[in-house]
């Protein structure tokens, strides 16, 4: 990773030296990132090009979470972009998958806040990635066996969760 | 920051982890199928928010049955049905499924109904039939009424078919050496008060000429043979599968007594099931 924190660095082809920003967590954390990676998120893209010194306050973002969510960036741009029909360019697409899968074996609470920020830095890929993990681990269980895993009341009075049960009764089995 | 929440089967009291803020729900709804959709809009009621959204369900509509989206504005909105049914209005409003998901709803429900007929109305219990055996100048042969729930025995592979069989041996009748003429009658008796005066259905008014029965006589050994007939059945309605009403006599010795009338309905040539018998009944008798 580069490491002068400037924002006159000069972006070089072939590993020399890359332009970095700075992101401020909401816990004033510092990250020191590239600035194609960082410009994974459309949200850190506009605020770089409307300027402004001192790093990038992301308010809504913990240290935690942003760190994971830079490590997906960081993976993310770093590959090339794909040249069709070569085995590099395949293997590169199966490491990223494996990457991505490694990256989604965290607990429930920590997924969550990783669909907050990725939704809130739209970072497209990682939303994407997030969401579909917790559907996954909604899909093809019922209300009682979400409930449990999520902990979640049931706050349906019986008249509600009778006419949910008449609605679903023979359909959505 | 914690990291209890990776917890997945402790029994006693875990810590579970705290429920996905409501925000994130949305996002991860339009990555679920319509079954997991549904089973998660009734976890709780913010669930219900987010999972029943009606944009959710058209844009599942637009995917499996896009024709259908046409006739949404033809269809009743039920919201109000519901309600009037006694239910607390309140109660029905937060639940009550959106347009584009009772679309989706009716539409899924279609595809099984194909599959399934449905049971039939006429039950076996309240079904009798008459039978009368002629002989062509008029004279009564044989007559007999009976339960077809009664009639069920003494006929091999009858399970679960539309035929029967009653045991006449007792009645020393025989059919002789001439024509002769059948008419079994399907009586819808209302024993069983479900309302409606009787009803009743001719199925076959049929002559048998001499030679058959004779000819199916020699076709067994021993003296015994059947003779029998079989006649189309009116159709219940436009089209459909021709079903046919059968009769068949199971006769013994050179007098031709009639041992036991069986009686069926077939659809080219194989007895149709009891519920397939019913519903085509029940075309004429409810």
């Amino acid at each position: 990773m580069a490491a002068a924190d400037s924002c006159d660095g000069i972006s070089t082809s072939g590993g020399g030296w890359e332009k970095t920003v700075t992101l401020v967590s909401s816990d004033d954390a510092r990250f020191e990132v590239r600035e194609a990676a960082a410009s994974l998120s459309q949200t850190v893209r506009r605020m770089i090009r409307a300027g402004g010194d001192g790093g990038i306050p992301l308010p809504k973002v913990d240290a935690r979470t942003l760190s994971t969510v830079l490590e997906y960036c960081n993976k993310h741009a770093a590959v090339p972009a794909p040249a069709p029909e070569s085995s590099s360019a395949e293997a590169a697409a199966v490491d990223l998958e494996w990457f991505d899968k490694e990256l989604m074996h965290v607990d429930l609470a920590t997924l969550c806040s990783l669909i907050r920020a990725a939704d809130y830095l739209e970072v497209a890929g990682l939303l994407d990635l997030t969401c579909k993990t917790v559907a996954d681990m909604i899909k093809s269980k019922t209300a009682e066996e979400i409930r449990q895993m999520f902990g979640i009341q049931n706050d349906f009075t019986p008249e509600e969760e009778e006419q949910l049960s008449r609605e679903n009764a023979g359909v959505f089995e | 920051m914690r990291s209890e929440g990776e917890a997945t089967a402790m029994p006693a009291r875990r810590a579970s982890p705290p429920p996905p803020p409501w925000e994130a729900l949305p996002l991860v709804a339009p990555f679920l199928d319509a079954a997991s959709l549904a089973a998660a809009s009734c976890v709780s009621t913010s669930w219900h928010a987010a999972f029943a959204a009606d944009y959710l369900w058209a844009r599942l509509c637009a995917q499996h049955y896009p024709s259908a989206l046409g006739l949404l504005r033809h269809l009743p909105d039920t919201t109000d049905d519901s309600a009037s049914s006694g239910r607390c209005r309140c109660s029905s409003t937060t639940t009550s499924s959106s347009p584009h998901r009772r679309l989706f709803a009716l539409f899924r429900s279609a595809s099984t109904r194909s599959r399934v007929l449905p049971a039939p109305r006429l039950a076996l219990a309240d079904v009798a039939f008459a039978v009368d055996i002629l002989t062509a100048g008029g004279e009564t042969i044989l007559s007999f009424a009976v339960a077809a729930a009664e009639a069920g025995g003494g006929v091999k592979n009858a399970a679960g078919l539309f035929l029967f069989g009653v045991d006449v041996g007792g009645r020393s009748a025989a059919i002789g050496p001439g024509e002769w003429r059948v008419r079994w009658t399907a009586v819808r008796t209302g024993t069983r008060g479900d309302g409606g005066a009787p009803a009743a259905v001719l199925m076959m008014d049929a002559k048998v000429p001499a030679a058959r029965a004779a000819g199916a006589i020699v076709g067994f050994g021993g003296g015994r043979g059947e003779a029998g007939v079989a006649a189309g059945l009116p159709a219940p309605g436009c089209g459909g599968a021709r079903l046919e009403a059968e009769v068949v006599l199971e006769l013994a010795g050179e007098e031709k007594m009639i041992e036991k009338v069986r009686l069926g309905v077939m659809c080219e040539c194989r007895y149709v099931s009891a519920d397939e018998g019913l519903r085509y009944l029940q075309h004429f008798l409810l």
